[in-house]
């Protein structure tokens, strides 16, 4: 698959979320990764349809999830459970958003809705082949998951 | 097509007048209307109107805050801003809000008559596929269990409430892409699933992999054939299943969603209970 693709989920992320006051989102590094990520944070799953087929999935702390939330929202979410519906609607958003990008480049991708899970857990994607970009969003790590394939 | 009740909100009498005049020459009910925020949330709870046209700058308020106030009282109702300023950031925060559509002022005949039959369209649409999305799952998840286990399921406690769920062990989720965006969710439990799979594949096994393997093909398998019956009905939804991920840990805990329609259920299988819960969101704006 062209490389092209997956980073369009990370520029769509890194030109989106300035625009809700984060100024410092810097790309820490990519790397190819195995079809199972462990998180005991934070994951958005949105999958993908298209000329491309797979999922995506946006990992982050409870901490990180509050900040962002209360910057979409305008005012302190102060709670996680607060901050859930805002940082589902934001997985959504950069998804839908990378879509539109890879339009561009005459890719066909729809998107699904987007689900939010917590806790401790393994995540197995159903294609070999994962992006992992880790990124930092005002200090504070972020992390997608990008496991698409040519349908 | 059915009569379409709406409320006009607006803070100036003269508007209101003008509009309401327009839209009943055109052919609308027009039901009520509201000078302020809190005369909108009374009118929408007394009238429960099909859609609301709603003024973006009005005293003390705007129409953003409006269509979040009617929103809370009723989600289902479609809200048209009728406004004569609209630059970036207002069409921004106007999709966020779940705004169906928007018209300038001064309002023009065809172009909101253009727009509050398609808002009106796109609602029976979704209430049709409402209708039918969830029993369509059923039956895949029927046929699938049949196949597969030689016995037929029985649903319980079949829900609409969007709660935070914890997981049993192992979560299924599978994205629908098309007309409505979806996704569907299956819990169950590692003992579950591994009696699945070792039935499956006619041998006793504890194996991660093969367990992974044997629920991904009967989700793909069960997706399909729902999304199939759901496109029988009616060709525009053009539902497609995206293979699902699978999430296992022994602390998973599943958030609210933001799907505007979600059905849940409890399947009773031989093997162990799973829970299935299937929405979709409503697209908003094109």
């Amino acid at each position: 698959m062209i490389s092209t693709y997956p980073e369009a989920f990370y520029k769509s992320f890194a030109s989106i979320m300035p625009q809700f006051g984060f100024n410092r989102v810097k790309l820490m590094y990519t790397e190819e990764y195995g079809r199972t990520v462990h998180s005991s944070d934070i994951a958005v799953t949105v999958s993908v349809d298209g000329d491309l087929q797979g999922n995506v999935i946006y990992m982050m702390s409870e901490s990180c999830a509050v900040r962002i939330a209360s910057a979409m929202l305008g005012a302190p979410a102060e709670t996680f459970e607060r901050s859930q519906l805002a940082i589902t609607k934001l997985a959504y958003l950069l998804a839908d958003n990378a879509c539109l990008a890879l339009t561009g480049l005459e890719v066909t991708a729809d998107i699904s809705a987007s689900t939010l899970m917590y806790g401790n857990f393994a995540v197995n994607l159903y294609h070999d082949h994962v992006v992992h970009f880790q990124a930092e969003l005002d200090g504070t790590p972020f992390s997608i998951y990008v496991s698409l394939c040519d349908k | 097509m059915k009569d379409v009740n709406i409320v006009v909100v607006d803070d100036s009498s003269f508007f209101v007048a003008m509009l309401t005049r327009l839209l009943e020459e055109i052919g609308f009910h027009v039901i009520g209307s509201a000078h302020s925020k809190q005369e909108a949330v009374e009118a929408v709870k007394a009238l429960n109107p099909d859609i609301v046209t709603m003024d973006m700058i009005m005293p003390g308020t705007d129409g953003i805050e409006c269509t979040r106030a009617i929103h809370a009282v009723n989600p289902k109702i479609s809200v048209i801003i009728v406004t004569s300023l609209l630059d970036d950031e207002m069409i921004r925060n106007v999709h966020k809000a779940r705004v169906s559509g928007y018209v300038h002022k001064p309002v023009n005949a065809s172009e909101i008559t253009l727009l509050i039959n398609r808002v009106v369209s796109d609602n029976a649409l979704f209430t049709e596929m409402e209708e039918c999305y969830f029993s369509a799952f059923e039956e895949a998840m029927t046929c699938i269990i049949i196949k597969y286990f030689r016995s037929a399921p029985h649903y319980l406690d079949q829900d609409n409430a969007n709660t935070i769920h914890e997981s049993r062990g192992i979560s299924i989720i599978s994205g629908i892409t098309g007309k409505y965006k979806g996704r569907v969710l299956l819990d169950l439990s590692g003992e579950t699933a591994r009696r699945i799979t070792s039935t499956v594949l006619k041998k006793e096994t504890h194996s991660k992999d093969e367990i992974v393997y044997v629920i991904n093909k009967m989700v793909t398998e069960g997706m399909e054939a729902a999304c199939s019956k759901i496109n029988q009905k009616n060709e525009l939804w053009q539902m497609h299943p995206v293979p699902p991920v699978i999430f296992y840990g022994e602390s998973i805990m599943i958030a609210k969603s933001d799907l505007d329609t979600i059905t849940s259920e409890i399947v009773e299988t031989v093997f162990g209970d799973i829970y299935m819960n299937v929405g979709f969101k409503k697209e908003i704006l094109p």
